[in-house]
């Protein structure tokens, strides 16, 4: 195996993809490296069984048929991240949302980066992946839960606004190709079947590997150590056969530049490793794994109403969005969310609500009264229409906590991570107020998270579960601030880049995914041209194959390919016969 | 099939009114839509339903003079001043020729504003909500007990207290209980909605505006000039087509009453009652709301197509 590239790319969700797409599109050799699988749509799961066997993966011990979601627990806060060839696009929930522009004022950012800098990227990427507000106009309409979402933050006298989402909303589209169109199923963050939602395995990864991108999928990168000529990158086959030796399944390749796109929880891991444990990159700034930030991320909070229904399980997972701000800069933004339904079904079992068991016991009588000819009305559909979930109206809350999580390793070489909820209780109990508003003036009731306080005796846990970890490996103006440039470079490597949700210098305050494209757009642009992309800009990067106009194509065929050749078949048959004779 | 609420604010006759518009597109119509005006205490948010269930149409709701989202204004809350409001707002959204669909107290101002401009809207589809003056009478004649029926408008004439029980925590639940207490038998009332429409009402000067409605209709029946004025409006009858749909176990309003609307409109009041529901027709039922809608912009549809066939054979 030809083990010299031109860059090698650990990582192949937003970050990853996203450089490796555009530096193979430069003429350059690239290698992806991606731990996870690669997902056929048909392999994610459905039913609650598969659904429990191949969706979560095991990030402590990775097994060749483990799924493409990880759960991590940490003391304070979980982490819920994506493996696998598209990283997190997998289960993500296909929110391409540009930030307010004060965001990048705060001084954590480098002074570069300025959202009139970061616009053109934004668009690059969001017209790469289609990103587009749901609407009327869809095959579908728009769900339910959209609709009870923005009358609720209307009944406060305020309007939601639709989310761009980077999903195929209507079969048809402008350029007369049809492509199957979401079906509302709501199952955005166990994988889309219908390739409706626009994951990074459909646009980036595909065209990557036109220009001569090589994808490894299934091996873990364990080391980056620099030598002569640029870097040399450890990994392990962890599709290998159980029986080899541990040894012979370890690869090295060389590259004279490496982009880490690992996640922000494996980047930090990888880049940590290499400084304090195998000392192969020494110099990396003491910021390393600092300022960690879960994004301000509130789940499972929502209000339940009495008898209007929700449904929250259909529909793409997240449409419409509502944005607060606040003194010194602290912003707040707070979605509606799905949950596919295995867990909507699990949770509707689970959650007790008034009167089921005298509900089931009184259909029980009538289904045998009805059975017996008494006259009983037995009502099937009674079965579904107390399940707590269907009147449940589920928030999303994203907001700029204080961003002061350390990642650290344990002893077992892998992260950890330090946070305490102290410095950001105040954007906490802001959002949860909000919430509060929301639900009193739509007349339902406040749901609090159950991390957050547990729903019997009240006791304040005050734990959160992110799935935005950002921060750790930060952009800075210097190596005392952080740990790489604006350009994603790491001080005192070059030609080492980071380019993942890792470079965050502080939180985004909505949902990241599209701020990590734009960054990762602009570090593969400035890597090639070492300068900014501009509007309107000669060298701006193509989001298709340069295609040969479809006439040439079809006057090469009528020149080449043979007529159909009738009369040698005849002869041939003929030939047959006189042999048979 | 879902529609998308946009909301306006328009300026009229000194006061703010705030106007919840849904369409089936983003250019909405100006002819054949509906305005709808609300009754005590929904705001426009009691049409939303309503809204739901009829995609197609361009539904116009605001929310009276003095609701919350409106302006709090500090007077005109007499008859002449709220028809007014209505007619100017027609004009401002340049509305030509909506049915007008009304209920409770904004049936009070539809019979009244269809005796006074008849000729802008195409008809007046009145929900449980009797015309005023049969109304007035069969409280002073004791007709069917309609005397006993709304025991809350004479406590409603104290200044000050009655907007402040209403919309301290406890008022507020009883006033959700007037909701839901009245719900016909075969009612489907979104009690969610119920509580949002109430929390509206979150200080007492909110509450002000609406119970002023109350207090000046009896000034303007109180006073001779005034009471003249009303009678010289009701001398001219109402010139538009007339519905009056009615939930039959609305117990605040007799239905008995009501069928003698005709007598003080000066014209025929289709009579489309409705079984089993009660006083909020529009919170109930929508659904039945809905087609008796339809089934009237189907009628004034083939109504002006044979009104056209006539004039081309005609003219032939």
């Amino acid at each position: 195996m030809e083990n010299k590239y031109d860059v090698v790319v650990i990582g192949s969700g937003f970050g990853g993809a996203i450089t490796a797409c555009r530096l193979a599109q430069s003429g350059r050799s690239v290698l992806v490296i991606e731990k996870g699988k690669r997902w056929d749509r048909y392999d994610f799961p459905r039913g609650s069984g598969e659904v429990a066997k191949s969706c979560f993966a095991s990030a402590e011990h990775p097994k060749p048929e483990d799924g493409f979601i990880e759960y991590l627990t940490f003391p304070n806060m979980d982490v819920i991240q994506g493996t696998g060839v598209g990283g997190g696009s997998l289960h993500y929930f296909n929110v391409h949302i540009t930030p307010p522009g004060f965001i990048f004022d705060s001084p954590a950012w480098p002074e570069h980066l300025t959202l009139k800098r970061l616009r053109p990227y934004y668009n690059l990427a969001a017209d790469m992946l289609g990103a587009k507000p749901i609407s009327h106009d869809t095959d579908r309409g728009v769900p339910l839960r959209t609709q009870v979402f923005e009358d609720a933050v209307n009944s406060l006298g305020l309007e939601a606004e639709r989310v761009p989402i980077c999903v195929h909303l209507s079969s048809n589209t402008k350029d007369g190709n049809s492509k199957p169109a979401c079906d509302h199923c709501g199952n955005c963050m166990l994988g889309c079947q219908l390739h409706a939602k626009n994951t990074l395995d459909l646009n980036y990864i595909p065209l990557a590997e036109k220009h001569g991108a090589k994808i490894l999928a299934q091996h873990e990168a364990l080391n980056v150590s620099p030598d002569s000529q640029g870097y040399s990158v450890t990994c392990r086959d962890l599709s290998a056969a159980p029986a080899d030796i541990k040894q012979h399944t370890l690869k090295k390749f060389k590259a004279k530049q490496v982009i880490v796109a690992a996640g922000t929880l494996g980047t930090n891991q990888l880049l940590l490793n290499c400084k304090n444990i195998s000392q192969t990159l020494p110099r990396i700034s003491d910021r390393l794994g600092q300022s960690f930030s879960g994004n301000g991320d509130m789940l499972f909070a929502g209000t339940h109403y009495q008898n209007r229904t929700v449904d929250p399980g259909r529909g793409p997972s997240i449409t419409s969005g509502i944005s607060f701000r606040h003194p010194n800069n602290q912003y707040i933004f707070i979605e509606d969310l799905g949950y596919p339904d295995p867990f909507i079904w699990y949770f509707n079992n689970v959650i007790p609500t008034k009167g089921r068991f005298k509900k089931l016991l009184s259909l029980a009588l009538n289904y045998i009264g009805e059975a017996r000819g008494t006259g009983m009305d037995f009502k099937l559909e009674e079965l579904l229409n107390d399940g707590y979930l269907s009147n449940f109206l589920p928030y999303l809350g994203m907001g700029t906590d204080a961003a002061d999580g350390t990642l650290t390793l344990n002893r077992k070489g892998k992260i950890r991570l330090n946070w305490t909820q102290k410095n950001s209780l105040p954007l906490f109990r802001n959002m949860i107020q909000h919430m509060k508003d929301i639900s009193t003036a739509s007349g339902g009731k406040f749901v609090n998270s159950f991390l957050w306080k547990s729903p019997v005796f009240k006791i304040p846990m005050q734990r959160t579960l992110t799935a935005h970890p950002l921060g750790g490996c930060a952009m800075s103006d210097s190596p005392l601030k952080g740990v790489t440039n604006d350009r994603g470079e790491v001080w005192g490597y070059k030609g080492l880049f980071v380019a993942d949700g890792a470079l965050m210098s502080a939180a985004v305050g909505v949902n990241p995914s599209a701020t990590i494209s734009a960054v990762a757009e602009r570090i593969a642009f400035n890597i090639i041209h070492k300068r900014d992309l501009q509007e309107d800009d000669v060298s701006r990067p193509l989001n298709t194959q340069a295609v040969v106009p479809e006439k040439i194509i079809v006057a090469a065929k009528q020149t080449v390919a043979p007529k159909p050749d009738v009369t040698s078949n005849d002869k041939q048959k003929l030939a047959d016969k006189e042999l048979l004779k | 099939m879902t529609t998308t609420i946009t909301h306006k604010q328009v300026h009229i006759n000194g006061t703010r009114l705030h106007v919840a518009i849904s369409g089936p597109s983003k250019i909405t119509s100006k002819e054949n839509c509906i305005l709808c005006l609300h009754g005590f205490p929904e705001g426009w948010i009691g049409w939303r339903p309503l809204m739901r269930e009829m995609p197609d149409i361009t539904i116009y709701a605001p929310d009276l003079r003095g609701f919350p989202s409106s302006d709090l204004a500090d007077n005109g809350y007499d008859i002449i001043t709220l028809t007014d409001d209505i007619d100017q707002l027609i004009n401002e959204l340049g509305l030509i020729k909506p049915i007008l669909m009304t209920h409770d107290w904004g049936g009070a101002l539809g019979w009244i504003y269809a005796h006074r401009f008849s000729n802008k809207i195409s008809r007046l589809v009145v929900a449980n909500c009797p015309h005023p003056k049969t109304l007035v009478r069969a409280v002073f004649k004791f007709e069917d007990f309609q005397t006993f029926r709304i025991p809350w408008v004479p406590p409603f004439q104290i200044p000050f207290l009655p907007e402040s029980v209403l919309t301290s925590l406890i008022g507020r639940k009883l006033l959700a209980l007037s909701f839901t207490l009245r719900e016909g038998s075969k009612g489907k009332m979104d009690k969610d909605l119920v509580r949002e429409i109430v929390n509206r009402f979150q200080y007492s000067k909110t509450m002000r505006g609406p119970v002023n409605y109350y207090r000046e209709f009896v000034q303007t029946l109180l006073h001779p000039e005034t009471r003249e004025r009303l009678k010289d409006i009701y001398s001219h009858s109402i010139q538009v087509p007339v519905s009056l749909i009615w939930g039959l176990e609305d117990g605040a309003l007799s239905a008995k009453v009501a069928q003698t609307s005709y007598i003080d409109a000066g014209c025929s009041v289709e009579w489309r009652p409705l079984e089993g529901i009660g006083h909020f027709v529009d919170l109930e039922a929508p659904e039945l709301l809905a087609k008796e809608l339809y089934r009237l912009i189907i009628q004034d549809d083939s109504h002006t197509i044979e009104l056209n066939t006539v004039t081309t054979l005609a003219l032939a």
